[in-house]
């Protein structure tokens, strides 16, 4: 089995266009962290920019008032919300692979439907953010994006050696990026500050 | 050893930024790299840009520190934020320098640096010269190069071409205290030494040197004051005459004088009381006043004048004739009796002294004029400089058109020192001086000057355009800057250097001897090692020369 598959599946693509996909979670509140680099297959490499747990129903659930505040004991208690909730996650699009290279722009075709979705272990992500060119995808993406890539950045920090220099690196891409909007880049910069 | 053979990390090391914007006329705009700091870099230094296919060499003009955009300085983050501050530099905040390109150097490694007429391609890389880049530029000395000081920052020479140097007028200027005097013995040290060396006759140049305090003939006062220096006869003796003008002061301060110059009052011409007409405070009636006077008396009109008495009728209506109304009389003559004070004025010499003068010039001898305590007396100087160079000038003039062309029958190339040159080149007199003449004819009668002044504002724009090579200090009155700087292209950008100069030891020299200008921390000089570089030298190489021979 190699290390890819390794990495275990959290949801699975439903809704899907060049620069973006959604999928649903496994697990109800199963959801990886706002700025988490994953991928499907191709492979496809994403970062979690948004997600949501509604009713599969589209209707707004009720609240229970019953005091128990534990969400897991709850569920536990009443398991056909399980199956009445769901949780979904939107990731933006910033790569894909081909053989061996990585390429940090959109790929040919959107991600596939119902492809599984994996959370990419620390090496791959150093192995991706060695190159910052996916921040521009990362930074015109829809609302918040700001926070994303901060986040992003934060996340991906963790896998670097040296946590401090990866960071100075990426803010001085954003510095490029956002030459025109100084006040857009200090509010990042003081969000991802090591 | 050029670019391409340096190991990568050498030429990482030495790079200062790229070429981003600029004109050959405004310069170039380069953008520091993120990694260098501003504050090691400062104006005045060398640096080479690679471009496609040529090298260009420039001068670092000025420092900048740009934001790409002018929000940034309200938006930045406060000052602790080392992480922010970290992040822009170099990207939203960097360093700018402006460098001047002066010199391109074709790809060949033989080429000749020529004048650069246009500019390197936008991200050319920008390095720090390096020593042998420099080395390439100025020279190494040898028979026609000798060695003014060294670049700020390095250990290499600095050399001016002695050919070019003597074949115009040439300047060295800087406010009181800087340095002119010791740069201008090095430059005449170094010239005596050169012209020892020359084989061809015509190569060869002597000195006469206005000397007005006292500092090139036997020995002058060390830099700051304190002690002595060994000034030319010390270190030239056989080929340096010091003549003085005071043979007191000269015994004072135990000077061997080859000769002592007395100046006739029937030397004098009504020329000479020209341009002394400031310093004898006389009106211009009674500059005027002394042509008639010489042409009724001939040469004795000096000693006739001073004898002449209004009151007697024949001379009153021979004043009336001429139109001098009674005060010009007495404002000349009031001058002509200041001038009679001075202790070598005499009613009459036997002794020539342009002829003895011109004597030691033509064999070939350096002749330092010591002024003793004459020197502060400006009238005294500037009556004794112009009239001699008058009439040395009038010879060279005779001789050279004698000699038709032959140039082995031309006189000897002479160059003539003087100090307080704004009293003999200002706009007022600079025309109806020998020295405004010369200056302005340049080496057509094979004299030229090394002017040596405190007040470049003050001679003459024609003048100052006709000088070759500018040495100067430390200068600090804007009209002084402006003055030297007139003419030159990149004038606004040589001011900030020459504004920036140190008060000691550091001069900034440009035009005709140097390919382009260049900052110089001066030669060391008054040790015994200093002195062993004018006198030891030329021995040993006369011995070489000799064993090589034989």
């Amino acid at each position: 089995m190699s290390k890819e598959e390794r990495s275990e599946i959290i949801g699975q693509v439903v809704a899907a266009d060049i620069a973006s996909f959604a999928a649903q979670c496994l697990e109800l509140q199963g959801a990886p962290p706002l700025g988490s680099l994953v991928k499907t297959d191709g492979p496809i490499y994403a970062v979690v920019c948004d997600a949501c747990t509604e009713s599969v129903e589209g209707r707004r659930p009720v609240a229970h008032l019953s005091g128990e505040t534990d969400l897991e004991s709850f569920l536990d208690s009443n398991p056909h919300l399980r199956h009445l909730l769901r949780t979904t996650f939107d990731a933006v699009v910033v790569g894909h692979g081909d053989g061996p290279a990585l390429h940090h722009y959109l790929p040919p075709s959107t991600t596939p439907m119902f492809a599984p979705v994996r959370l990419c272990p620390q090496e791959e992500v150093a192995r991706f953010s060695q190159s910052l060119d996916f921040l521009k995808l990362l930074l015109s993406a829809a609302a918040n994006s700001d926070e994303v890539a901060a986040a992003c950045l934060r996340l991906a920090s963790a896998a670097h050696p040296d946590r401090r220099a990866f960071l100075v690196t990426a803010g001085k891409e954003l510095a490029r990026l956002l030459a025109n909007d100084p006040h857009r880049l200090t509010a990042i910069l003081r969000r991802m500050r090591p | 050893m050029n670019d391409h053979d340096k190991p990568e990390s050498e030429t990482i090391d030495e790079r200062l930024g790229l070429v981003v914007s600029g004109s050959l006329t405004a310069g170039l705009d380069v953008r520091l790299d993120s990694g260098r700091s501003v504050e090691d870099i400062a104006v005045g230094r060398y640096v080479t840009i690679q471009g496609q296919r040529s090298r260009f060499f420039g001068i670092i003009t000025d420092v900048e520190l740009c934001t790409t955009n002018r929000d940034i300085p309200w938006s930045l983050p406060e000052a602790a934020d080392d992480f922010a501050r970290e992040v822009m530099a170099g990207t939203t905040t960097f360093g700018s320098l402006h460098v001047v390109p002066y010199l391109k150097v074709g790809p060949t490694a033989d080429a000749l640096p020529e004048p650069a007429k246009t500019v390197p391609a936008h991200f050319a890389q920008v390095r720090q010269a390096s020593q042998e880049d420099v080395e390439r530029i100025f020279g190494q000395e040898d028979e026609s190069h000798f060695v003014i000081g060294s670049p700020l920052d390095m250990e290499v020479k600095v050399c001016l071409n002695y050919q070019r140097f003597a074949e115009r007028s040439n300047g060295v200027f800087g406010k009181s205290g800087t340095g002119k005097t010791f740069l201008a013995r090095i430059v005449l040290a170094s010239l005596i030494m050169k012209s020892n060396a020359q084989r061809e006759a015509e190569k060869r140049v002597v000195n006469l040197v206005f000397d007005m305090h006292n500092e090139y003939g036997w020995k002058g006062t060390r830099e700051g004051g304190s002690g002595e220096v060994k000034a030319l006869k010390q270190l030239f003796s056989a080929s340096v005459a010091v003549f003085t003008l005071d043979p007191e002061s000269s015994r004072r301060r135990q000077v061997a004088t080859d000769a002592v110059v007395e100046i006739g009052y029937d030397e004098v011409e009504p020329e000479d009381i020209e341009i002394l007409q400031e310093s004898l405070n006389l009106t211009p009636l009674a500059v005027q006043a002394a042509f008639p006077l010489e042409r009724r008396f001939g040469r004795q009109w000096i000693q006739k004048t001073l004898d002449l008495d209004p009151s007697d009728e024949d001379e009153r209506q021979f004043l009336q004739r001429e139109s001098i109304h009674d005060s010009s009389f007495r404002s000349l003559r009031r001058g002509l009796q200041r001038l009679a004070r001075l202790s070598f004025m005499r009613p009459h010499t036997e002794q020539n002294s342009v002829q003895t003068i011109l004597n030691y010039l033509q064999s070939g001898k350096n002749v330092v004029l010591e002024f003793g305590r004459h020197g502060d007396n400006i009238t005294a100087y500037v009556l004794v400089a112009n009239l001699l160079t008058r009439r040395i000038h009038e010879r060279y003039r005779q001789q050279k058109e004698a000699a038709m062309g032959d140039r082995a029958q031309e006189p000897i190339h002479l160059v003539i020192t003087i100090e307080e040159a704004h009293k003999f080149l200002n706009p007022q007199v600079a025309h109806q001086t020998v020295f405004g003449q010369i200056a302005r004819e340049m080496r057509k009668y094979n004299v030229t000057l090394l002017v040596i002044d405190q007040r470049p504002s003050g001679i003459d724009s024609e003048v100052m355009s006709q000088i070759g090579t500018k040495i100067s200090c430390l200068l600090d009155n804007e009209s002084d800057v402006d003055r030297v700087l007139e003419g030159v292209a990149e004038k606004r950008e040589l001011k900030s250097v020459l504004a920036r100069l140190e008060s000691r030891q550091q001069a900034l020299i440009f035009g005709h001897a140097v390919p382009m200008p260049v900052v110089v921390r001066t030669e060391e000089y008054g040790s015994e090692e200093s002195y062993g570089r004018f006198v030891e030298r030329p021995f040993r190489e006369r011995l070489e020369e000799i064993y090589s021979e034989g």
